[in-house]
Protein backbone atom coordinates (compact mmCIF):
# COMPACT_ATOMS: atom_id res chain seq x y z
CA UNK A 1 0.00 0.00 0.00
CA UNK A 2 1.44 3.35 -1.17
CA UNK A 3 1.64 6.09 1.67
CA UNK A 4 -0.57 9.02 0.81
CA UNK A 5 1.11 11.98 -1.06
CA UNK A 6 1.65 14.61 1.16
CA UNK A 7 0.14 18.11 0.79
CA UNK A 8 1.26 21.68 2.16
CA UNK A 9 1.33 21.67 5.89
CA UNK A 10 1.75 25.04 7.65
CA UNK A 11 4.73 23.53 9.64
CA UNK A 12 6.34 23.12 5.70
CA UNK A 13 5.45 26.15 4.38
CA UNK A 14 7.21 27.62 7.40
CA UNK A 15 10.14 25.35 7.29
CA UNK A 16 10.56 26.48 3.32
CA UNK A 17 10.44 29.67 4.03
CA UNK A 18 12.63 30.19 6.88
CA UNK A 19 15.41 27.89 5.17
CA UNK A 20 15.53 29.75 1.93
CA UNK A 21 15.40 33.12 3.92
CA UNK A 22 18.40 32.03 6.10
CA UNK A 23 19.97 30.40 2.57
CA UNK A 24 19.10 33.89 0.67
CA UNK A 25 20.72 35.67 4.26
CA UNK A 26 23.73 33.82 4.03
CA UNK A 27 23.80 34.35 0.40
CA UNK A 28 23.64 38.06 0.44
CA UNK A 29 26.32 38.75 3.46
CA UNK A 30 28.53 36.68 1.40
CA UNK A 31 27.83 38.73 -1.87
CA UNK A 32 27.81 42.08 -0.08
CA UNK A 33 30.94 41.33 1.68
CA UNK A 34 32.90 40.26 -1.28
CA UNK A 35 31.04 42.82 -3.45
CA UNK A 36 32.95 45.37 -1.13
CA UNK A 37 35.85 44.51 -2.31
CA UNK A 38 35.77 44.97 -6.23
CA UNK A 39 36.86 48.41 -6.55
CA UNK A 40 36.33 48.51 -10.70
CA UNK A 41 34.10 47.04 -13.25
CA UNK A 42 37.20 44.89 -14.19
CA UNK A 43 37.55 43.90 -10.69
CA UNK A 44 33.49 43.25 -10.33
CA UNK A 45 33.56 40.96 -13.65
CA UNK A 46 36.54 38.71 -12.59
CA UNK A 47 37.41 39.49 -9.07
CA UNK A 48 41.53 39.82 -8.06
CA UNK A 49 42.42 36.32 -9.55
CA UNK A 50 42.95 35.08 -6.11
CA UNK A 51 40.18 32.18 -6.03
CA UNK A 52 41.63 28.62 -4.43
CA UNK A 53 40.84 25.29 -5.71
CA UNK A 54 38.07 24.55 -3.34
CA UNK A 55 36.37 27.42 -4.05
CA UNK A 56 36.52 27.53 -8.03
CA UNK A 57 35.52 23.99 -7.63
CA UNK A 58 32.48 24.25 -5.91
CA UNK A 59 31.51 27.42 -7.33
CA UNK A 60 31.84 25.21 -10.79
CA UNK A 61 29.97 22.41 -9.09
CA UNK A 62 27.09 25.26 -8.49
CA UNK A 63 26.70 26.59 -11.64
CA UNK A 64 26.75 23.06 -13.94
CA UNK A 65 23.95 21.81 -10.94
CA UNK A 66 21.38 23.82 -12.56
CA UNK A 67 17.77 23.01 -11.89
CA UNK A 68 18.16 20.27 -14.22
CA UNK A 69 20.29 18.48 -12.12
CA UNK A 70 19.48 19.01 -8.80
CA UNK A 71 15.52 18.76 -9.08
CA UNK A 72 14.87 17.88 -12.74
CA UNK A 73 16.52 14.85 -12.75
CA UNK A 74 14.16 13.70 -10.81
CA UNK A 75 11.04 14.12 -13.22
CA UNK A 76 13.32 12.43 -15.71
CA UNK A 77 13.80 8.64 -13.89
CA UNK A 78 9.86 9.17 -12.53
CA UNK A 79 8.87 9.89 -15.83
CA UNK A 80 11.03 7.50 -18.05
CA UNK A 81 12.17 5.01 -15.82
CA UNK A 82 15.71 3.82 -16.35
CA UNK A 83 15.31 5.08 -20.06
CA UNK A 84 15.31 8.61 -18.18
CA UNK A 85 18.86 8.21 -16.71
CA UNK A 86 20.76 8.95 -20.21
CA UNK A 87 19.39 12.76 -19.50
CA UNK A 88 20.26 12.36 -15.65
CA UNK A 89 23.93 12.62 -16.45
CA UNK A 90 25.23 9.39 -14.85
CA UNK A 91 28.39 10.40 -16.80
CA UNK A 92 28.70 13.62 -15.70
CA UNK A 93 31.65 13.46 -14.10
CA UNK A 94 33.35 12.75 -17.41
CA UNK A 95 32.33 16.66 -18.68
CA UNK A 96 32.71 18.20 -15.98
CA UNK A 97 36.18 17.08 -15.85
CA UNK A 98 37.06 17.59 -19.20
CA UNK A 99 35.70 21.34 -18.73
CA UNK A 100 38.63 21.44 -15.72
CA UNK A 101 41.47 20.12 -17.90
CA UNK A 102 40.79 22.40 -20.99
CA UNK A 103 39.18 25.28 -18.98
CA UNK A 104 41.84 25.94 -16.37
CA UNK A 105 43.68 27.58 -19.20
CA UNK A 106 41.36 30.64 -19.30
CA UNK A 107 44.03 32.14 -17.00
CA UNK A 108 45.91 32.55 -19.70
CA UNK A 109 43.45 34.71 -21.05
CA UNK A 110 42.78 36.59 -18.39
CA UNK A 111 46.22 37.67 -17.98
CA UNK A 112 46.17 38.91 -22.07
CA UNK A 113 42.95 41.13 -21.31
CA UNK A 114 40.17 38.97 -21.01
CA UNK A 115 37.00 39.47 -18.94
CA UNK A 116 34.41 36.87 -20.58
CA UNK A 117 34.52 34.46 -22.76
CA UNK A 118 33.92 35.99 -26.16
CA UNK A 119 36.52 38.49 -25.38
CA UNK A 120 38.99 35.62 -24.89
CA UNK A 121 37.67 34.05 -28.19
CA UNK A 122 38.89 38.06 -29.50
CA UNK A 123 42.31 37.57 -27.95
CA UNK A 124 42.32 34.15 -29.42
CA UNK A 125 41.52 35.06 -33.04
CA UNK A 126 42.13 38.56 -32.95
CA UNK A 127 38.41 39.05 -33.77
CA UNK A 128 35.63 41.21 -32.92
CA UNK A 129 32.81 39.66 -35.15
CA UNK A 130 33.85 36.66 -33.58
CA UNK A 131 33.43 37.84 -30.10
CA UNK A 132 30.31 39.64 -31.10
CA UNK A 133 29.34 36.47 -33.23
CA UNK A 134 29.82 34.05 -29.17
CA UNK A 135 28.12 37.03 -27.80
CA UNK A 136 25.32 37.06 -29.70
CA UNK A 137 25.00 32.85 -29.88
CA UNK A 138 25.62 32.77 -25.84
CA UNK A 139 22.60 35.11 -25.65
CA UNK A 140 20.42 33.32 -27.47
CA UNK A 141 20.88 29.91 -26.03
CA UNK A 142 21.41 30.68 -22.35
CA UNK A 143 18.04 32.47 -22.47
CA UNK A 144 15.90 28.71 -23.48
CA UNK A 145 18.37 27.66 -20.15
CA UNK A 146 17.09 30.07 -17.83
CA UNK A 147 13.74 28.57 -18.95
CA UNK A 148 13.94 25.47 -17.04
CA UNK A 149 15.62 27.36 -13.97
CA UNK A 150 12.64 29.34 -13.25
CA UNK A 151 10.18 26.36 -14.15
CA UNK A 152 12.55 24.64 -11.02
CA UNK A 153 11.91 27.48 -8.55
CA UNK A 154 8.11 27.99 -9.22
CA UNK A 155 7.38 24.18 -8.84
CA UNK A 156 9.14 23.71 -5.34
CA UNK A 157 7.14 27.08 -4.21
CA UNK A 158 4.25 25.66 -5.36
CA UNK A 159 4.26 21.97 -4.20
CA UNK A 160 5.70 23.48 -0.38
CA UNK A 161 3.75 26.48 -0.05
CA UNK A 162 0.94 26.56 -1.45
CA UNK A 163 2.03 30.11 -3.42
CA UNK A 164 0.96 30.14 -6.96
CA UNK A 165 3.06 28.77 -9.87
CA UNK A 166 3.03 32.49 -11.13
CA UNK A 167 3.24 34.63 -7.89
CA UNK A 168 6.93 32.50 -7.53
CA UNK A 169 8.25 32.94 -10.58
CA UNK A 170 7.98 36.90 -10.12
CA UNK A 171 9.37 36.96 -6.58
CA UNK A 172 12.18 34.68 -7.43
CA UNK A 173 13.05 37.25 -10.62
CA UNK A 174 13.41 40.07 -8.40
CA UNK A 175 15.48 38.24 -5.97
CA UNK A 176 18.38 37.22 -8.89
CA UNK A 177 18.22 40.72 -10.17
CA UNK A 178 19.08 42.24 -6.67
CA UNK A 179 21.90 39.38 -6.10
CA UNK A 180 23.83 39.69 -8.96
CA UNK A 181 23.55 43.74 -8.84
CA UNK A 182 25.08 43.18 -5.11
CA UNK A 183 27.28 41.05 -5.78
CA UNK A 184 29.36 40.99 -9.17
CA UNK A 185 31.90 38.33 -9.94
CA UNK A 186 33.37 37.58 -6.76
CA UNK A 187 30.43 37.73 -4.69
CA UNK A 188 28.39 35.39 -6.86
CA UNK A 189 32.00 33.11 -6.98
CA UNK A 190 31.62 33.00 -3.26
CA UNK A 191 28.26 32.59 -2.96
CA UNK A 192 28.48 30.13 -5.55
CA UNK A 193 31.15 28.11 -4.12
CA UNK A 194 28.85 28.04 -0.69
CA UNK A 195 25.57 26.74 -2.61
CA UNK A 196 28.00 24.09 -4.22
CA UNK A 197 28.73 22.65 -0.82
CA UNK A 198 24.67 22.91 -0.05
CA UNK A 199 23.17 21.43 -3.40
CA UNK A 200 26.41 18.39 -3.08
CA UNK A 201 25.15 17.42 0.84
CA UNK A 202 21.78 18.09 0.58
CA UNK A 203 21.78 15.91 -2.95
CA UNK A 204 23.63 13.04 -1.59
CA UNK A 205 21.76 12.87 1.42
CA UNK A 206 17.86 12.89 -0.01
CA UNK A 207 18.96 10.29 -2.98
CA UNK A 208 20.41 7.95 0.15
CA UNK A 209 17.25 8.76 2.67
CA UNK A 210 14.73 8.21 -0.59
CA UNK A 211 16.30 4.77 -1.53
CA UNK A 212 15.72 3.91 1.73
CA UNK A 213 12.40 5.12 2.04
CA UNK A 214 11.29 3.20 -0.61
CA UNK A 215 12.12 -0.22 0.67
CA UNK A 216 15.98 -0.38 -1.03
CA UNK A 217 17.28 -1.21 -4.43
CA UNK A 218 15.87 -4.24 -4.95
CA UNK A 219 12.50 -3.08 -4.25
CA UNK A 220 12.89 -0.39 -7.00
CA UNK A 221 14.13 -2.20 -9.37
CA UNK A 222 11.11 -4.87 -9.29
CA UNK A 223 8.65 -2.18 -9.12
CA UNK A 224 9.99 0.13 -12.20
CA UNK A 225 10.10 -3.36 -14.19
CA UNK A 226 6.75 -4.27 -13.66
CA UNK A 227 5.34 -0.39 -14.74
CA UNK A 228 4.58 1.00 -17.79
CA UNK A 229 5.06 4.33 -19.88
CA UNK A 230 2.44 7.02 -18.74
CA UNK A 231 2.04 10.49 -20.85
CA UNK A 232 1.84 13.98 -19.16
CA UNK A 233 -1.52 14.29 -18.97
CA UNK A 234 -2.41 10.35 -17.68
CA UNK A 235 -2.46 8.68 -20.93
CA UNK A 236 -1.16 5.37 -20.27
CA UNK A 237 0.70 2.87 -22.41
CA UNK A 238 1.99 -0.40 -22.65
CA UNK A 239 5.42 0.39 -23.10
CA UNK A 240 7.84 -1.33 -20.10
CA UNK A 241 9.91 0.87 -18.39
CA UNK A 242 12.57 -1.64 -17.14
CA UNK A 243 14.82 -1.29 -20.04
CA UNK A 244 17.39 1.44 -20.70
CA UNK A 245 15.40 2.31 -24.28
CA UNK A 246 12.20 3.47 -23.99
CA UNK A 247 10.36 2.76 -27.50
CA UNK A 248 7.66 5.63 -27.97
CA UNK A 249 5.62 5.56 -30.70
CA UNK A 250 7.04 7.37 -33.81
CA UNK A 251 7.19 10.22 -34.95
CA UNK A 252 6.95 12.37 -31.65
CA UNK A 253 8.46 9.63 -29.52
CA UNK A 254 11.30 10.14 -31.57
CA UNK A 255 12.12 12.84 -29.82
CA UNK A 256 12.86 10.97 -26.87
CA UNK A 257 16.35 10.87 -26.25
CA UNK A 258 16.49 7.38 -24.60
CA UNK A 259 13.97 6.04 -27.22
CA UNK A 260 16.68 4.28 -28.51
CA UNK A 261 20.54 3.44 -28.68
CA UNK A 262 21.33 6.51 -31.19
CA UNK A 263 19.70 9.13 -28.93
CA UNK A 264 21.45 7.24 -25.42
CA UNK A 265 25.23 7.46 -27.41
CA UNK A 266 24.20 11.20 -28.18
CA UNK A 267 23.41 11.89 -24.68
CA UNK A 268 27.39 10.55 -23.80
CA UNK A 269 28.60 13.02 -25.99
CA UNK A 270 26.14 15.65 -25.01
CA UNK A 271 27.32 15.60 -21.22
CA UNK A 272 31.09 14.93 -22.53
CA UNK A 273 31.12 18.64 -24.23
CA UNK A 274 28.45 19.61 -22.26
CA UNK A 275 30.07 21.40 -19.06
CA UNK A 276 33.01 22.52 -21.22
CA UNK A 277 30.59 24.04 -23.71
CA UNK A 278 28.45 26.25 -20.72
CA UNK A 279 29.75 29.42 -20.95
CA UNK A 280 28.92 29.97 -17.59
CA UNK A 281 31.13 27.02 -16.33
CA UNK A 282 33.84 28.44 -17.98
CA UNK A 283 33.46 31.83 -16.67
CA UNK A 284 34.63 30.42 -13.20
CA UNK A 285 38.01 29.69 -14.13
CA UNK A 286 38.23 34.15 -15.08
CA UNK A 287 39.02 34.51 -11.43
CA UNK A 288 41.09 31.31 -10.43
CA UNK A 289 44.84 31.77 -8.83
CA UNK A 290 47.71 29.80 -9.73
CA UNK A 291 46.84 26.98 -8.51
CA UNK A 292 49.42 23.55 -7.81
CA UNK A 293 49.42 20.09 -9.24
CA UNK A 294 48.42 18.99 -5.60
CA UNK A 295 45.37 21.34 -5.56
CA UNK A 296 44.33 20.04 -8.95
CA UNK A 297 43.22 17.10 -7.55
CA UNK A 298 41.76 18.67 -4.71
CA UNK A 299 39.72 19.78 -7.53
CA UNK A 300 38.96 16.39 -9.27
CA UNK A 301 38.07 15.68 -5.43
CA UNK A 302 34.99 18.21 -5.61
CA UNK A 303 34.34 17.50 -8.83
CA UNK A 304 33.77 14.22 -8.27
CA UNK A 305 32.01 14.51 -5.26
CA UNK A 306 29.74 17.44 -6.64
CA UNK A 307 29.40 15.75 -10.37
CA UNK A 308 27.54 12.43 -8.73
CA UNK A 309 24.87 14.66 -7.60
CA UNK A 310 22.96 14.57 -10.12
CA UNK A 311 22.24 10.54 -10.14
CA UNK A 312 21.20 10.67 -6.29
CA UNK A 313 18.32 13.20 -7.79
CA UNK A 314 18.05 10.37 -10.45
CA UNK A 315 17.46 7.95 -7.62
CA UNK A 316 14.72 10.08 -6.09
CA UNK A 317 12.65 9.92 -9.21
CA UNK A 318 13.14 6.14 -9.58
CA UNK A 319 12.37 6.15 -5.87
CA UNK A 320 9.06 7.70 -6.12
CA UNK A 321 8.36 6.10 -9.17
CA UNK A 322 8.57 2.72 -7.55
CA UNK A 323 6.36 3.61 -4.44
CA UNK A 324 3.40 6.02 -6.31
CA UNK A 325 3.54 4.77 -10.09
CA UNK A 326 2.51 7.13 -12.38
CA UNK A 327 0.60 9.87 -9.96
CA UNK A 328 2.02 12.85 -10.98
CA UNK A 329 1.01 12.01 -14.60
CA UNK A 330 -1.86 13.21 -14.45
CA UNK A 331 -3.57 16.71 -15.03
CA UNK A 332 -4.01 17.34 -11.19
CA UNK A 333 -0.21 17.53 -11.13
CA UNK A 334 -0.33 19.75 -13.96
CA UNK A 335 2.14 21.93 -15.28
CA UNK A 336 4.75 20.23 -12.75
CA UNK A 337 3.62 16.59 -13.84
CA UNK A 338 7.00 14.39 -13.55
CA UNK A 339 8.87 17.35 -12.20
CA UNK A 340 7.11 17.21 -8.77
CA UNK A 341 9.02 13.41 -7.74
CA UNK A 342 11.69 15.06 -5.85
CA UNK A 343 9.87 17.64 -3.90
CA UNK A 344 7.07 15.07 -2.87
CA UNK A 345 9.15 12.51 -1.45
CA UNK A 346 11.13 14.83 0.59
CA UNK A 347 8.30 16.11 1.63
CA UNK A 348 7.51 12.48 2.68
CA UNK A 349 10.51 11.22 4.15
CA UNK A 350 10.61 14.94 6.28
CA UNK A 351 9.75 18.54 6.86
CA UNK A 352 13.71 19.16 7.60
CA UNK A 353 14.54 17.99 4.60
CA UNK A 354 11.76 19.37 2.51
CA UNK A 355 13.03 22.43 3.49
CA UNK A 356 16.38 22.21 3.12
CA UNK A 357 15.82 20.55 -0.88
CA UNK A 358 13.69 23.21 -1.47
CA UNK A 359 16.46 26.03 -0.39
CA UNK A 360 18.75 23.82 -2.69
CA UNK A 361 16.59 23.91 -5.55
CA UNK A 362 16.23 27.55 -4.96
CA UNK A 363 20.11 27.74 -4.74
CA UNK A 364 20.84 25.96 -8.01
CA UNK A 365 18.15 27.79 -9.96
CA UNK A 366 19.19 31.55 -8.69
CA UNK A 367 23.24 30.21 -8.75
CA UNK A 368 22.80 28.69 -12.64
CA UNK A 369 20.27 32.19 -13.26
CA UNK A 370 22.54 35.03 -11.63
CA UNK A 371 25.60 33.44 -13.38
CA UNK A 372 23.52 33.23 -16.94
CA UNK A 373 22.02 36.68 -16.98
CA UNK A 374 25.53 38.09 -15.89
CA UNK A 375 27.42 36.43 -18.47
CA UNK A 376 24.04 37.71 -21.18
CA UNK A 377 24.63 41.22 -19.53
CA UNK A 378 27.93 41.09 -20.05
CA UNK A 379 27.19 39.87 -23.21
CA UNK A 380 25.91 42.97 -24.79
CA UNK A 381 27.85 45.20 -22.59
CA UNK A 382 31.52 44.11 -23.03
CA UNK A 383 31.19 42.17 -26.52
CA UNK A 384 28.77 43.92 -28.67
CA UNK A 385 28.84 47.85 -26.86
CA UNK A 386 32.50 47.95 -25.96
CA UNK A 387 33.66 45.76 -28.47
CA UNK A 388 32.40 48.48 -31.05
CA UNK A 389 33.00 51.52 -28.91
CA UNK A 390 35.81 50.97 -26.77
CA UNK A 391 35.88 54.84 -25.63
CA UNK A 392 32.43 53.64 -23.48
CA UNK A 393 33.41 54.29 -20.14
CA UNK A 394 33.96 52.01 -17.32
CA UNK A 395 31.48 53.64 -15.44
CA UNK A 396 28.64 53.85 -18.15
CA UNK A 397 29.55 49.94 -18.71
CA UNK A 398 28.60 48.76 -15.28
CA UNK A 399 25.81 50.42 -15.36
CA UNK A 400 24.88 49.45 -18.62
CA UNK A 401 25.07 46.10 -17.25
CA UNK A 402 23.00 46.34 -14.48
CA UNK A 403 20.40 47.72 -16.57
CA UNK A 404 20.90 44.62 -19.39
CA UNK A 405 19.87 42.23 -16.46
CA UNK A 406 16.60 43.08 -16.20
CA UNK A 407 15.61 42.27 -19.71
CA UNK A 408 17.74 39.09 -19.08
CA UNK A 409 15.72 38.10 -16.01
CA UNK A 410 12.57 39.05 -18.01
CA UNK A 411 12.05 37.30 -20.61
CA UNK A 412 12.87 33.62 -19.55
CA UNK A 413 10.25 34.51 -17.11
CA UNK A 414 7.95 35.79 -19.62
CA UNK A 415 8.48 32.22 -21.31
CA UNK A 416 7.49 30.00 -18.48
CA UNK A 417 4.74 32.26 -17.78
CA UNK A 418 3.08 31.40 -21.03
CA UNK A 419 4.14 28.34 -21.93
CA UNK A 420 6.08 26.18 -18.96
CA UNK A 421 7.83 23.04 -20.39
CA UNK A 422 5.99 19.53 -19.38
CA UNK A 423 9.51 18.15 -18.44
CA UNK A 424 11.87 21.01 -17.52
CA UNK A 425 15.32 18.87 -18.03
CA UNK A 426 14.37 17.14 -21.58
CA UNK A 427 13.69 20.91 -22.78
CA UNK A 428 17.07 22.14 -21.55
CA UNK A 429 19.11 19.62 -23.18
CA UNK A 430 18.10 21.18 -25.95
CA UNK A 431 19.93 24.09 -25.51
CA UNK A 432 22.55 22.53 -23.77
CA UNK A 433 23.24 20.31 -27.19
CA UNK A 434 23.62 23.26 -29.53
CA UNK A 435 25.95 24.93 -26.22
CA UNK A 436 28.14 21.69 -26.23
CA UNK A 437 28.25 21.30 -30.22
CA UNK A 438 29.12 25.09 -30.57
CA UNK A 439 31.20 26.25 -27.80
CA UNK A 440 33.22 22.38 -26.86
CA UNK A 441 35.45 23.29 -29.85
CA UNK A 442 34.74 27.41 -30.20
CA UNK A 443 36.27 28.26 -27.02
CA UNK A 444 37.86 24.72 -25.47
CA UNK A 445 39.91 22.85 -28.17
CA UNK A 446 41.04 26.35 -29.46
CA UNK A 447 42.56 27.37 -26.85
CA UNK A 448 44.65 23.95 -27.15
CA UNK A 449 44.70 23.78 -30.42
CA UNK A 450 47.16 26.45 -32.80
CA UNK A 451 45.57 25.59 -35.97
CA UNK A 452 41.89 26.63 -35.10
CA UNK A 453 40.95 30.12 -36.93
CA UNK A 454 38.50 32.80 -37.03
CA UNK A 455 36.63 31.36 -39.72
CA UNK A 456 36.51 28.05 -38.35
CA UNK A 457 34.67 29.22 -35.21
CA UNK A 458 32.34 31.77 -37.14
CA UNK A 459 31.48 28.45 -39.19
CA UNK A 460 30.77 26.54 -36.22
CA UNK A 461 28.81 29.13 -34.20
CA UNK A 462 26.78 29.91 -37.14
CA UNK A 463 25.65 25.93 -38.07
CA UNK A 464 25.21 24.92 -34.26
CA UNK A 465 22.73 28.02 -33.99
CA UNK A 466 20.97 26.71 -37.35
CA UNK A 467 20.64 23.24 -36.18
CA UNK A 468 19.62 24.19 -32.88
CA UNK A 469 16.13 25.84 -34.65
CA UNK A 470 16.13 22.28 -36.30
CA UNK A 471 15.43 20.61 -32.78
CA UNK A 472 12.98 17.98 -33.55
CA UNK A 473 10.45 19.92 -31.46
CA UNK A 474 11.09 23.14 -32.75
CA UNK A 475 11.49 23.44 -36.80
CA UNK A 476 13.37 19.89 -37.29
CA UNK A 477 10.02 18.12 -38.04
CA UNK A 478 9.41 20.94 -40.86
CA UNK A 479 12.49 18.78 -42.62
CA UNK A 480 11.98 15.66 -41.61
CA UNK A 481 14.02 15.59 -38.37
CA UNK A 482 12.20 13.76 -35.78
CA UNK A 483 15.38 11.89 -33.99
CA UNK A 484 16.44 13.70 -31.13
CA UNK A 485 19.86 11.33 -31.52
CA UNK A 486 19.85 12.49 -35.06
CA UNK A 487 19.40 16.26 -34.43
CA UNK A 488 21.80 16.14 -32.04
CA UNK A 489 24.75 14.36 -33.27
CA UNK A 490 24.35 16.16 -36.19
CA UNK A 491 24.69 19.22 -34.83
CA UNK A 492 27.49 18.28 -31.86
CA UNK A 493 29.40 16.52 -35.25
CA UNK A 494 28.49 18.75 -37.84
CA UNK A 495 30.01 21.91 -35.74
CA UNK A 496 33.22 20.01 -35.07
CA UNK A 497 33.63 18.85 -38.52
CA UNK A 498 33.48 22.66 -40.07
CA UNK A 499 35.49 23.79 -37.06
CA UNK A 500 37.95 21.21 -37.95
CA UNK A 501 37.94 21.49 -41.60
CA UNK A 502 37.76 25.27 -41.89
CA UNK A 503 40.10 25.75 -39.67
CA UNK A 504 42.66 23.90 -41.77
CA UNK A 505 41.62 25.28 -45.05
CA UNK A 506 42.04 28.62 -43.98
CA UNK A 507 45.28 30.85 -42.02
CA UNK A 508 45.69 30.83 -38.63
CA UNK A 509 47.42 33.46 -36.78
CA UNK A 510 51.18 34.31 -37.87
CA UNK A 511 53.65 32.46 -35.33
CA UNK A 512 54.33 35.63 -33.41
CA UNK A 513 50.74 36.43 -32.39
CA UNK A 514 50.52 33.01 -31.59
CA UNK A 515 53.28 32.74 -29.51
CA UNK A 516 52.04 34.79 -26.11
CA UNK A 517 48.95 32.37 -26.43
CA UNK A 518 50.69 29.13 -26.84
CA UNK A 519 54.05 29.38 -24.73
CA UNK A 520 56.58 26.70 -24.78
CA UNK B 1 52.87 11.81 -28.21
CA UNK B 2 54.32 9.44 -25.52
CA UNK B 3 52.99 5.76 -25.42
CA UNK B 4 51.83 6.23 -21.89
CA UNK B 5 49.76 9.32 -22.27
CA UNK B 6 48.53 7.00 -25.80
CA UNK B 7 47.66 4.11 -23.49
CA UNK B 8 45.79 6.10 -20.86
CA UNK B 9 43.76 7.66 -23.63
CA UNK B 10 42.37 4.62 -24.79
CA UNK B 11 41.50 3.56 -21.58
CA UNK B 12 39.77 6.71 -20.96
CA UNK B 13 38.28 6.26 -24.49
CA UNK B 14 37.36 2.48 -23.29
CA UNK B 15 35.37 4.01 -20.48
CA UNK B 16 33.29 6.59 -23.08
CA UNK B 17 32.47 3.15 -25.22
CA UNK B 18 31.21 0.62 -22.28
CA UNK B 19 29.05 3.57 -21.21
CA UNK B 20 25.83 2.19 -23.84
CA UNK B 21 27.51 -1.17 -23.83
CA UNK B 22 26.84 -1.38 -19.88
CA UNK B 23 23.40 -0.31 -20.35
CA UNK B 24 22.58 -2.56 -23.51
CA UNK B 25 24.15 -5.79 -22.18
CA UNK B 26 23.60 -5.52 -17.62
CA UNK B 27 21.20 -2.93 -17.23
CA UNK B 28 19.33 -1.73 -13.72
CA UNK B 29 21.01 -0.51 -11.10
CA UNK B 30 24.67 -2.05 -12.14
CA UNK B 31 24.51 0.04 -14.66
CA UNK B 32 23.21 3.38 -13.53
CA UNK B 33 26.08 2.95 -10.78
CA UNK B 34 28.40 1.30 -13.06
CA UNK B 35 28.12 4.49 -15.38
CA UNK B 36 28.96 6.79 -12.46
CA UNK B 37 32.19 4.71 -11.76
CA UNK B 38 32.98 4.72 -15.33
CA UNK B 39 32.99 8.58 -15.28
CA UNK B 40 35.62 8.51 -12.10
CA UNK B 41 37.63 6.27 -14.08
CA UNK B 42 37.95 8.19 -16.83
CA UNK B 43 38.19 11.79 -14.67
CA UNK B 44 41.15 10.27 -12.90
CA UNK B 45 42.84 9.42 -16.46
CA UNK B 46 42.27 12.80 -17.65
CA UNK B 47 43.82 14.86 -14.50
CA UNK B 48 46.65 12.24 -14.81
CA UNK B 49 47.41 13.00 -18.06
CA UNK B 50 46.96 16.43 -17.40
CA UNK B 51 49.07 16.76 -13.95
CA UNK B 52 51.86 14.25 -15.64
CA UNK B 53 52.55 14.52 -18.60
CA UNK B 54 51.14 18.07 -20.00
CA UNK B 55 51.27 20.06 -16.38
CA UNK B 56 51.40 23.87 -17.66
CA UNK B 57 53.51 26.14 -15.77
CA UNK B 58 52.01 30.46 -15.86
Amino acid sequence: MAPPIPGVTAELALSVAATIALFLAISFLLGFYMRRKAKNFEEWLVGRRDMGPIVTGFALIASYLSGWAIFGNAGLTYAYGWSGSWLVGTVSVMGITLCLVLGYRMRRYVALGARTVPEMLRIRFESRFVQALAGVTMIILLLVYCVGQYKAMATVWTMTTGIPFHGSLVVTAVLVLTYIAIGGYTGTQWVSSFQGILLTVVGWVLGIAAIIWAGGTAKIADAISSQTYTAPGGNTTSIPLGDYTLPLPAPSGLAFPGVDYLGAVATVFMFLFMATGFPHNLARFLGVRKISKREYWVMLFIIIVGGLTPVWIGAVGLAARSVWGDAFMNDSFKPMYADSAAVITSMSIGVPLAALFAACVFAAAVATLAGMCMIMATNVTRDLIHNFYPDVSHRKLLWLTRLMLVPFVVIPLWWVFTSPPPILSEFMASSAVAQAGIFFFVVGVSMHWKRATKWGASAAMIYGLVLALLHPKAYGSVFGLYHWGVWALTLMFGSAALYFLISLATEPLPREKLAPLFPG
Amino acid sequence: MRAAVKLLLALAGTCVVLVPLLAYFVGGWQTYWGHALLAIVFSVLLVLIKTRYYWEED
